[in-house]
């Protein structure tokens, strides 16, 4: 298959927005391109599966290359394997279910649209990215339609949120840049993963320039200290910006963390580990006890991923593999997870004009599907098994705990007793809101969800369920992804 | 557990009778059933190896004394219970007065309830959330603004080296031709 | 010939002569080895070339209600004629030359716009920084042939060494060099000149002027001084760093447009020092290929401003809030610029910056690149500021609705797609990489 459809087909919609006029056109176009590129991740992950059936037991599959820069060895370097493939399909799903949301978007809908979709195809190129410089092409493409959607369609402190997101992203990215440099002058001359997993790295050069790729990508997924624009971005943005955000945008970091940091420099990752899981705790059981206090909503899901993407970092900082794959797994499921929180609270905000949590009671009664959707999303959220969240902060500590040091094992019990925390804060959030008695008796008033809010909540759904009823769907693909991942992890340590 | 088994099942009923039916249809009883059933099978199947992490099944340890000390402390307590309750007499009540302040403590289960609203209230939101909270507003942010903040008012702070006069130019220009060249002819020569 | 037909024709010419600029690839030397042409040399003209008509394309609006129209074409064609000789020179005396007779023209034409005393400010203090800066330049010229006997890059290059004497000769030429590049510390006349002069000279100054010389500056180093390669690396370093963390600083806090986009293109200069300090092909590379892309996202940013300038006469900052309410396509022109000159892909400025990166890296200074990634931060939350003001605030009395002509359409069409495709076709690079011999 070629991949490039990946990004072909989001660029001609947002092609085909430009050239479309009034809200109704322009949904439809941003909705058939994003339901086309779902139905393509799924033909993908088909064909995947057939090539590894069929023996093909290369590291990426569906590979292709152009010369983009040859005389400095600068490639466009595209092939997926099952962990990029489980992040496509989570950007698919998302995607699909951040359009439907914005049905209603009125004002500036094709601009809208079209930074959507701009965002989307900057998620799928750096998914599919192999050469640092494709990646790192990409994973700017998608900072700049964020600045915009919170700047112009958020609420409260837009301006204040847009810039502060913007400027920590792109300090993240300076950071990444440096690093890459530094892999590009460490000997191969190139920027190419695959080439510079297979030379290694002398150690001196991935103590310099490891943490600078670690950390600029980790700002991005939220590493602590660097977490302070989560709460106020996806707190300010609209609500299909808000799922991009914490859905997509989020996962670039880890992602990268993994399959650009750790990978290249395996050495540097295990000299640099405790730091990595010192930090990544107190995101954990910090982000937990801050979203206690927290009375907005949007601030309370804000939080709460700072500590969910804690995780993801544990995961990949715990250098084996059952750990890694609990990331990955953490990475699908967070994503998955919420952007349906987010938009659950973009439907009680619609309706509701606030998110205080206090000015919000018994919606179960007024909007049973609204409300049902919410409160399944917190289940996931503090790990009720038979949803995927259960899953995969399960497989992050069963990985953790393989690490017998005790630096490692208190992290691994702190991360643990974040989960009751988490109870605290999603039962009180979902029982004063849903449940106990009506606040506001104009809310008697309100209408449950229309279609298109349905469909997007069970898009999500759907995909919440299967992985935590069959997590063996998604393990199995990213499984292999990750084998040969630690082959080169564990010989460098 | 078992006392609310003896006193509902074993013991004469008080004052009123309800209207008895029996046990009860069977649509009723067939799910007790096999959930009773399956509850005390279910710990013998080895979970390990279906739900894995890795795809590879896991192992699984039966650690004896992890599983027999809890077995031996639920026989211990039915064997109490069947003593105290099994037929209607004054021993749980002597018993009861003679260890007035346990037998009170365990009535009110222990405090527990009591215990952990203070602890989640008084001691978790007002000791480590809300400071938490505090410190990621006005530390960690406030940081990260205030290095926003110091450059802005360090280039306000520049504003005068740009007076708009030529003559000042013109020294700023000869200055750093006298500096550049002092620094590359004794500085790094 | 009524105003609009001579503009029109005007324009034609210029078209044709950077058309014409494809097809002129003689090779050779005259005037006794002082001036020299090869096909790189012939690619930077032709950017000149098109940087002009870009800019007269874009000033027609400007112009249509001038009366000087006549002197301002013959005075802007001497300026480019003298950065030819400039860009050709083989020889330091025949470089003097090519930027006096570049630099005296530019004076009158910042003076352009007679009735505003802005303007008469900005051409007196441009003439007379350029007369201190020439007189060192020369100062350093006439050191340095005293010292070695000869002028010819050639010959500096087989005689140059790292004498005291040299070393100060060098300073000489290199603040002259500083100057016309707005390097810091000699870059104070930039912002009072950009501001005052009208914005089409603006634009001149900061893409043509300044590229010219960045053009002969690279190619001096690379060959004349190749032998004090250590020093002038230093001295590159410290400017670089100086200008880039200099012109950040004072872009964060204009108001005016054209001031604010001096300031950035300050900023911008230090980034292709980064570059050139590279001493590489990839470095000169990297440097013209920066060049030609500031070229469509400056050229770019000015024609908004230009247009709006000469409808309305507002240049401020806080004027182009709302601009996107009214001017769509404008305000995203203008944005779209701006992301280029920030250096955020899929433009093409993204490209540039990460090249010029990648060469000045080369020579293993993570210092360096570590400053440069930070003045990255920094420039995106001023080019930000602009987009924010155009997106995001609410205006009462935003910009009226301005209307763009065929031929400001047109300059805009080619930035825009200069600014999409040059960095995404990697052609270009690789053209621009193939026909350097050092």
């Amino acid at each position: 298959m070629n991949l490039n459809l990946l990004i072909i087909i989001p660029a001609i919609t947002a092609l085909g927005i430009v050239f479309s006029s009034g809200l109704k056109q322009v949904r439809f176009v941003a909705f058939a391109g994003a339901v086309i590129q779902l139905v393509l991740s799924f033909v993908l992950l088909f064909l995947f599966q057939q090539e590894r059936n069929a023996g093909n037991n290369e590291q990426f599959i569906f590979q292709a290359t152009y010369n983009w820069f040859p005389s400095i060895n600068i490639n466009y370097h595209i092939g997926v394997d099952g962990i990029s493939i489980a992040m496509i399909l989570l950007t698919a799903f998302v995607v699909l279910a951040g359009v439907l949301v914005s049905w209603r978007q009125e004002k500036l809908s094709k601009e809208f649209f079209l930074l959507l979709t701009v965002l989307s195809a900057g998620a799928y190129g750096y998914f599919i990215a192999l050469d640092l410089f494709t990646l790192f092409f990409f994973l700017e493409v998608a900072v700049i339609p964020k600045f915009l959607l919170i700047g112009i369609w958020g609420s409260g402190k837009k301006e204040y949120s847009a810039m502060k997101l913007a400027l920590m992203l792109m300090g993240g990215s300076a950071l990444v840049l440096v690093g890459m440099i530094g892999v590009y002058f460490s000997g191969t001359n190139s920027l190419d993963l695959i080439t510079n997993a297979q030379s290694s790295i002398a150690e001196e050069t991935q103590r310099i320039f490891f943490p600078f790729l670690f950390v600029g990508f980790g700002i991005f997924t939220a590493l602590f200290p660097f977490h302070t624009w989560v709460p106020d971005g996806h707190s300010s943005a609209p609500t299909a910006a808000s799922m991009f955000l914490a859905g997509i945008s989020m996962k670039l970091g880890g992602y990268g963390c993994l399959r650009a940091a750790v990978y290249l420099m395996p050495e540097a990752a295990a000299y640099y580990q405790p730091v990595i899981i010192i930090l990544s705790a107190i995101a954990i059981i910090y982000g937990a006890f801050a979203t206690l206090m927290q009375t907005d909503l949007k601030y309370i899901n804000a939080y709460s991923s700072v500590s969910h993407c804690g995780f993801v970092l544990l995961g990949i900082g715990m250098l084996n593999q059952t750990a890694i794959n609990g990331a990955v797994l953490q990475m699908v499921s967070h994503g998955l997870m919420t952007a349906l929180f987010f938009a659950a609270i973009g439907m009680v905000y619609d309706r509701t004009h606030t998110r205080m949590v206090k000015d919000i009671g018994g919606l179960l009664k007024v909007m049973p599907f609204i409300a049902t959707v919410f409160i399944l999303a917190g289940l996931c959220s503090l790990g009720l098994p038979g949803l995927s969240g259960f899953v995969a902060e399960m497989t992050v500590f069963m990985g953790s705990w393989q690490n017998p040091e005790t630096l490692y094992r208190v992290a691994t019990i702190l991360a643990c007793a974040s989960i009751v925390v988490t109870a605290v804060y999603i039962l009180r959030a979902a029982g004063k809101t849903m449940f106990g008695p009506i606040v506001n008796q104009e809310h008697l008033s309100f209408t449950d969800a229309a279609w298109n809010e349905r469909l997007a909540a069970i898009v999500l759904l759907a995909a919440i369920l299967i992985m935590g009823i069959a997590p063996f769907v998604v393990t199995d693909i990213i499984y292999p992804g990750t084998e040969v991942m630690m082959q080169k992890i564990i010989v460098h340590q | 557990m078992f006392r609310l088994y003896y006193n509902i099942f074993w013991n004469k009923q008080d004052a009123h009778l309800h209207d008895f039916h029996g046990e009860g249809p069977i649509s009723m009883k067939l799910p007790l059933i096999i959930l009773g059933t399956l509850s005390i099978v279910v710990g013998f199947i080895p979970f390990a190896h279906y739900i894995t992490p890795t795809g590879k099944p896991g192992e699984m340890h039966l650690d004896l004394m992890f599983s027999i000390a809890p077995v031996l402390i639920g026989v211990v307590g039915i064997a109490v219970a069947t003593m105290f309750y099994k037929s209607q007499n004054e021993k749980a009540d002597k018993v009861a007065t003679q260890l007035n302040g346990l037998y009170k403590a365990a009535y009110r289960k222990f405090y527990i309830d009591e215990v952990y609203l203070f602890i989640t209230k008084k001691v978790i939101f007002n000791l480590i959330g809300r400071p938490a909270a505090w410190f990621d507003r006005n530390i960690v942010d406030g940081f990260m603004n205030a290095l926003g903040n110091t450059t802005v008012s360090f280039s306000a702070s520049l504003k005068d080296m740009q007076s708009g006069k030529v003559q000042e130019y013109a020294l700023y220009f000869i200055a750093g031709v006298i500096g550049l060249s002092l620094i590359g002819i004794y500085l790094w020569m | 010939m009524p105003t609009s037909t001579l503009l029109n024709l005007v324009n034609i010419l210029l078209a044709v002569n950077f058309i014409a600029g494809f097809f002129s690839n003689t090779v050779g030397d005259a005037f006794g080895s002082m001036f020299h042409s090869t096909q790189l040399i012939h690619l930077e003209k032709n950017i000149l070339n098109l940087a002009v008509l870009v800019i007269s394309l874009q000033s027609r609006e400007w112009l249509s209600t001038h009366k000087h129209i006549h002197e301002f074409y013959v005075i802007l064609l001497a300026s480019l004629s003298g950065m030819f000789f400039m860009i050709s020179a083989q020889n330091m005396f025949m470089f003097y030359l090519g930027l006096e007779l570049s630099t005296i023209p530019l004076a009158a034409l910042a003076n352009f716009d007679l009735a505003k005393r802005k303007s008469g400010e900005a051409a007196m203090k441009f003439i007379i920084s350029s007369a201190f800066s020439s007189g060192i330049l020369l100062f350093g010229i006439s050191l340095l042939y005293g010292a070695l006997g000869t002028l010819s890059y050639e010959g500096i290059a087989a005689t140059m060494s790292g004498q005291p004497l040299l070393i100060l000769a060098f300073v000489m030429i290199l603040a002259g060099f500083a100057f016309k590049m707005s390097a810091v510390p000699f870059h104070l006349w930039t912002a009072d000149v950009y501001e005052g002069a009208p914005v089409a000279v603006t634009a001149y100054l900061s893409v043509v002027s300044k590229g010219a010389v960045i053009f002969v500056f690279f190619s001096v180093l690379y060959t004349a001084f190749e032998h004090i390669f250590i020093s002038w690396y230093n001295f590159l370093f410290l400017i670089s760093v100086l200008t880039m963390i200099t012109g950040n600083l004072f872009a964060l806090r204009q108001n005016n447009i054209k001031r604010f986009l001096a300031f950035s293109s300050i900023a911008q200069v230090g980034f292709i020092l980064i570059g050139i300090t590279g001493n590489s092909a990839e470095g000169a590379a990297a440097t013209i290929f920066f060049i030609l892309i500031y070229l469509f996202s400056n050229l770019g940013a000015f024609g908004v401003i230009s247009l709006v300038s000469a409808k309305t006469g507002k240049e401020n900052i806080s004027d182009y809030k709302g601009f996107h309410k009214t001017n769509p396509l404008l305000a995203w022109i203008l944005a779209l610029s701006l992301f280029s000159l920030a250096g955020i892909p899929p433009t093409a400025g993204f490209f540039g910056k990460f090249f010029l990166l990648m060469s000045g890296a080369a020579q293993n200074n993570t210092a360096l690149i570590v400053i440069a990634a930070l003045n990255m931060i920094v420039s995106l939350y001023y080019y930000l500021k602009v987009v924010k003001a155009m997106f995001m605030d609410s205006n009462e009395m935003a910009i009226p609705k301005v209307n763009t002509g065929f031929q400001a359409g047109l300059a805009f069409a080619i930035c825009m797609a200069g600014l999409l495709i040059t960095g995404l076709f990697g052609g270009c690079y690789e053209y621009i990489f193939s026909i350097i011999h050092l």
